[in-house]
């Protein structure tokens, strides 16, 4: 994995790639995950789902599990409604023709709409006789028709998937600006094209699971769940248990990766905690991988017409963008494909254009979240447009994008739903060209040394808005931290913002470190507690630096100026005339160090002018600006405030005998403001690249013809491994943004769309011919690349490496 | 229900532990079995297992250069000693999974399992292995073109169990897997055994419901168009079908076997 140019010794913000804090404590396997916590004489839960993809419950017989040696309770879906609240799916006045809010039981109650979905829960005094007696729940079901595909569920006369919608679109809309009917009508040229993104889900190491007890001396509910979002979480969990808040603890241990497959909605959680409550005792249940494969978040197809005249310049576009939603579910990542229609039309300068979409509901399983947030379809369906007018013109495809990428002196930029921020597009590219050695490998292509390979080269532009503020979600845009000073001179972090894995807490760290001129080892950040941290987002868009971060930073900021002001008068010199190096606050021959400095403050503060106002704690609140979340005149809203960029170029060799693919390299040059950690941002651009390529090339949640998943094993539903990755190259340029405290942006999920839209183009350029154009499909499996290169040759290939003979004893 | 574990010390007891015991599973190096019985997928009374036979982990390479491979020799077993069976431990270098299922699957244990997309069955018929079964008669001798006959279905009875294998003195072989990614379990496999005469023969696994043998006579070039006609006659004769799952379907498969086939001859040369 490559590493970028270090800044040197820039200190500015505590920048620099510190190792991460406690980083150790992961590698020597000393950190405590959800599983790792067995409370003494918990039971355990095990969850009864539906086997078939869409039927009304007839029965469900609890008799044979209740009978079984070790069970608890057997808890129905009817039963269960009784008990807890529905999940809310989304709030009145945003279903598409719903009245009122659209909600969703924790257990079905008497329709089932996937395999796999919830109906009854087993407790019992083991995890095996949970999962034994769940199987002796007999339920009966009477079929209804199963509707697995867009066009199924679209179809005049289908059958309704949910009696809160008057179709099965759930969601819908049109993102638009200009006339972008006109423009291709008078555009020289068009080009359409088809993109089919298979279904696909973010995929943790370490699944979902939860820990819950009621605490009979607090009398509260106290929650462990590997979630990204506690504080949210609580709150619903209190609205669905009628419980005061402030009565549940909420606490998210370190995770084994979130990338929004921990995004709260989903009902197992809410059911523990019900379980918890009523039988005043603490209730275990972690996520099968199985189960965790029953959850998608992604699976999109998109039709797009572009507009260029004779000099590649894009003239107008039009895209219907329809998603694949699966069955209805209360998690943030059914708000996806509306992410994927308004990051349109990404960095391009397109004034004219129009994006229809629409989330439909099928009877797959449901989605949570998935890093890319929709954005990675995006940056697939315009950079195969950008490939589309450069076959159709005979053109290099780096050059289309050098002719349509908005030139820096245009930013900010504002299109119907982002103000572009700050960036130099052009610039990325060419240091992505030269990075790539792309004209050489230009060259390389045409000598084709094996006629049973051929070499592919293929880029992609890519853009991220990141930081969102979701209005109407969970949580705002804005975080809060409180930096708390001690005695003995070590800083204390109280945030909001979590961290799924991604070690988040080192960058908060060292923008805290450096504000008080202490050390990181002297940094403890707190996260994940809603008894200890201020109510905040967790992880979710790429905020944790820029809003978690910021937020700290400010606290920080002003607790320099409390000890400036205690070294001041300690020295009996102005404020100004106190540095700060090397942990001590420094005016002329006098030097004190910051625990003296607490000290001072803590026990002396009253006493002494000028300090008897001064406390060793701070609490910041920051909310990133270029939002739009009223509406503006034209009725225009914004809820990203900042726009990372790169530029993504990969080298493949396709097997034209097998439609193997191998990805050499990928090369990466990016863009997010301010970094304030370097490693900890490579760290992120090489886990997503591997995603990408996972996403082009190996993932796929697939389906029997009447609704069974068959990809719920990792022998099924692959994804790459080591051997699997490419030679990566890595390099930054940071354009700060002007709207942000610091500059950052987000830089947690760039690279998953870039890498699968380059990892396709570039098949794409190896197999040439029209088809590869007209329709892209992922991922691009052998059997599909074998079929793309037939349609290339125009019939089957039965060409191989040249004859062999075994001639030779 | 937690199975009943038996582990027998000799062949003795392990033959009257099979005949005796209520619904018996035999496990050697369990990579495919203890996942299943973790996830209640199969649930024997029984778990009868090889690891404490004699010389169980082990590969004896007898005086005529025939190396008996134990029922819990594992990939790594054939790793740590190439000579025993060159083109075996070829195939053990690409298994899948990685250290830990190199460390713990076994020859005997996928012989066994008899996935039609895995690389241990067409490997044993191209080195003509020889199958050693314990049965309630004794043991006898089955040919390892004959032990696997359908996908996941050998020869074994429901009381039988697989002792040992033994493969003739090493020759020269050459492999090709074709598979998906790095993950993915074969979708194609050909394993090719030079014989001393020049002729060649090769056992395509991972695309047929079970291993399917070829001979390509000395001297005689191949094609793509000879190898899919090879192949296609020596699926007739035995009858076997090509296989399907959901990596990849048939159609597919069929396509790239002969691929397979080249592949494995021509990497002969390289005397890996």
């Amino acid at each position: 994995m490559a590493d970028m140019p270090r800044p040197g010794t820039e200190r500015e913000h505590g920048r620099g790639s510190a190792p991460r804090i406690s980083g150790d404590r992961f590698v020597r396997g000393e950190v405590r995950y959800l599983d790792d916590e067995v409370p003494a004489g918990c039971l355990h839960a095990a969850f009864v789902r539906s086997t078939v993809a869409h039927a009304e419950i007839a029965g469900v017989g609890t008799g044979a599990a209740m009978r079984t040696p070790g069970v608890r309770a057997v808890l129905t879906g009817a039963e269960a409604a009784r008990l807890i609240e529905d999940l809310v799916v989304l709030p009145p006045g945003v279903g598409a023709g719903a009245e009122g809010a659209v909600t969703v039981p924790c257990l079905a109650v008497d329709r089932v709409r996937f395999v796999g979905e919830p109906l009854a829960v087993v407790l019992a005094d083991s995890e095996r006789t949970a999962a034994t007696a769940a199987d002796l729940v007999d339920v009966s079901y009477r079929p209804l028709p199963v509707l697995l595909d867009l066009d199924e569920a679209l179809a005049a006369g289908a059958v309704r998937l949910h009696p809160q919608l008057p179709t099965n679109t759930l969601m819908g809309g049109v993102v638009e600006e200009g006339d972008a009917g006109a423009a291709l009508a008078g555009a020289p040229h068009t080009a359409a094209g088809q993109v089919h993104m298979g279904r696909g889900s973010a995929v943790p190491l370490e699944p979902r699971g939860c820990i819950a007890r009621w605490d009979t001396s607090e009398r509260r509910l106290l929650v462990r769940a590997a979630l990204q979002n506690p504080h949210a979480f609580r709150a619903g969990l209190a609205r669905q248990l009628g419980l005061p808040e402030s009565d549940i603890q909420v606490v998210a241990p370190p995770l084994g990766g979130g990338f929004g497959f921990k995004f709260i909605g989903m009902p197992e959680e809410p059911i523990v905690c019900l379980l918890a409550l009523r039988h005043r005792c603490a209730v275990r249940w972690v996520e099968s991988r199985a189960e965790s494969l029953l959850v998608g978040a992604r699976e999109y197809h998109a039709d797009y017409r572009v507009g260029f005249d004779h000099e590649a310049r894009m003239q107008g576009l039009e895209v219907t963008l329809d998603a694949n939603v699966g069955a209805l579910a209360a998690t943030p990542g059914i708000g996806m494909p509306g992410v994927a229609a308004a990051s349109f039309p990404g960095a391009y300068g397109i004034t004219d254009y129009r994006v229809r979409w629409q989330a439909v509901l099928t009877n797959k399983g449901p989605w949570n979240g998935a890093r890319g947030y929709g954005k990675e379809i995006t940056t697939l369906v315009l950079e195969s447009a950008a490939d589309a007018i450069a076959h159709e013109l005979g053109i290099d495809p780096a050059e289309v994008r050098r002719r349509n990428l908005l030139h820096r002196d245009q930013l900010p930029y504002r299109t119907a739903t982002m103000t572009l921020d700050s960036g130099d597009y052009g610039r990325v590219l060419d240091m992505a060209l030269r990075l790539a050695d792309y004209d050489d490998t230009r060259r390389r292509q045409q000598r084709e040394p094996n006629p049973g390979t051929r070499l592919g080269l293929g880029l992609a532009f890519e853009l991220t808005p990141e930081g969102r503020d979701p209005v109407g979600g969970p949580s705002r845009g804005s975080e809060t931290a409180t930096v708390r000073l001690d005695t003995t001179g070590r800083a204390t972090v109280l945030t909001g913002v979590t961290s799924p894995g991604t070690g988040s807490e080192t960058a908060i760290g060292q923008l805290v470190a450096e504000r008080l001129g202490i050390a990181l080892e002297d940094v403890r950040v707190v996260q994940g507690d809603t008894d200890r941290t201020p109510y905040g987002g967790g992880s979710f868009s790429s905020r944790a630096v820029l809003a978690g971060g910021s937020a700290a930073w400010q606290a920080a900021d002003r607790l320099r100026g409390v000890l400036v002001r205690a070294a001041a008068a300690r020295f009996g010199v102005a404020e100004a005339d106190v540095e700060i190096r090397d942990g001590c606050y420094l005016a002329g021959e006098h030097s004190v160090t910051v625990a003296a400095l607490a000290h001072q403050v803590r026990a002396f503060g009253s006493s002494l002018a000028g300090l008897d106002s001064e406390q060793l704690e701070e609490t910041a609140t920051y909310m990133p600006g270029n939002l739009q979340s009223l509406p503006d005149e034209s009725g225009r809203v914004q809820q990203y405030p900042t726009y990372s960029y790169g530029v993504y170029v990969a080298e493949v060799v396709v097997d034209l005998d097998t439609g193997v693919v191998s990805v050499r390299r990928v090369t990466a040059v990016h863009d997010c403001g301010t970094v304030i950690n370097p490693r900890m941002v490579d760290a992120q651009i090489n886990g997503a690249i591997a995603m990408g390529l996972g996403i082009a090339l190996t993932e796929e949640e697939l389906y029997s013809a009447t609704g069974e998943p068959s990809s719920l094993s990792f022998k099924h539903y692959m994804l790459p491994r080591l051997p699997d990755m490419p030679d990566i190259r890595l390099d930054h340029i940071e354009s700060p943004s002007p709207f942000t405290l610091l500059g950052t942006k987000g830089a947690g999920e760039s690279g998953v769309g870039g890498t699968t839209a380059a990892v396709v183009a570039a098949v794409r350029d190896a197999i040439r011919g029209d088809t590869t154009h007209r329709a892209v499909v992922t991922p691009l499996t052998p059997p599909r690349v074998l079929d793309l290169v037939d349609s290339a040759a125009g019939a089957e290939v039965v060409a191989m490496a040249g004859a062999v003979s075994p001639g030779r004893a | 229900m937690i199975p009943h574990l038996v582990r027998p010390r000799s062949v003795e007891e392990l033959v009257s532990t099979l005949a005796g015991a209520d619904d018996p599973m035999v496990v050697a190096g369990g990579t495919m079995l203890m996942p299943r019985l973790a996830q209640r997928t199969c649930s024997p009374a029984t778990l009868v297992a090889l690891d404490r036979l004699p010389a169980a982990a082990e590969i004896a390479v007898g005086a005529d250069g025939a190396a008996v491979v134990g029922p819990l020799a594992t990939y790594s077993t054939l790793l740590r000693d190439p000579a025993a069976s060159p083109l075996l431990a070829r195939i053990a270098r690409g298994i899948t999974g990685g250290p830990q299922i190199r460390n713990q699957g076994t020859v005997v244990g996928a012989a066994c399992f008899a996935n039609p997309a895995s690389d241990m069955p067409a490997g044993l018929v191209a080195v003509g292995a020889t199958m050693h079964v314990a049965g309630p008669d004794g043991v006898r001798d089955v040919p390892a073109a004959e032990f696997v006959v359908g996908p996941f279905r050998t020869a074994l009875g429901p009381r039988d169990a697989l002792l040992s294998v033994t493969v003739p003195q090493a020759r020269p072989g050459g492999y090709c897997k074709i598979k998906r990614s790095e993950s993915s379990w074969p979708l194609a496999t050909a394993a090719a055994l030079r014989r001393p005469d020049g002729s060649v023969r090769v056992a395509v696994g991972g695309a047929l419901e079970r291993p399917v043998a070829l001979e390509i006579p000395a001297g005689r070039p191949v094609d793509g168009v000879v190898a899919r006609e090879l192949l296609e006659a020596a699926r007739e004769r035995e009858g076997v079908a090509w296989w399907a799952d959901e990596l990849a379907d048939d159609r597919y498969r069929r396509r790239i076997a002969p691929v397979a086939v080249l592949r494995s001859v021509s990497s002969l040369e390289e005397r890996a």
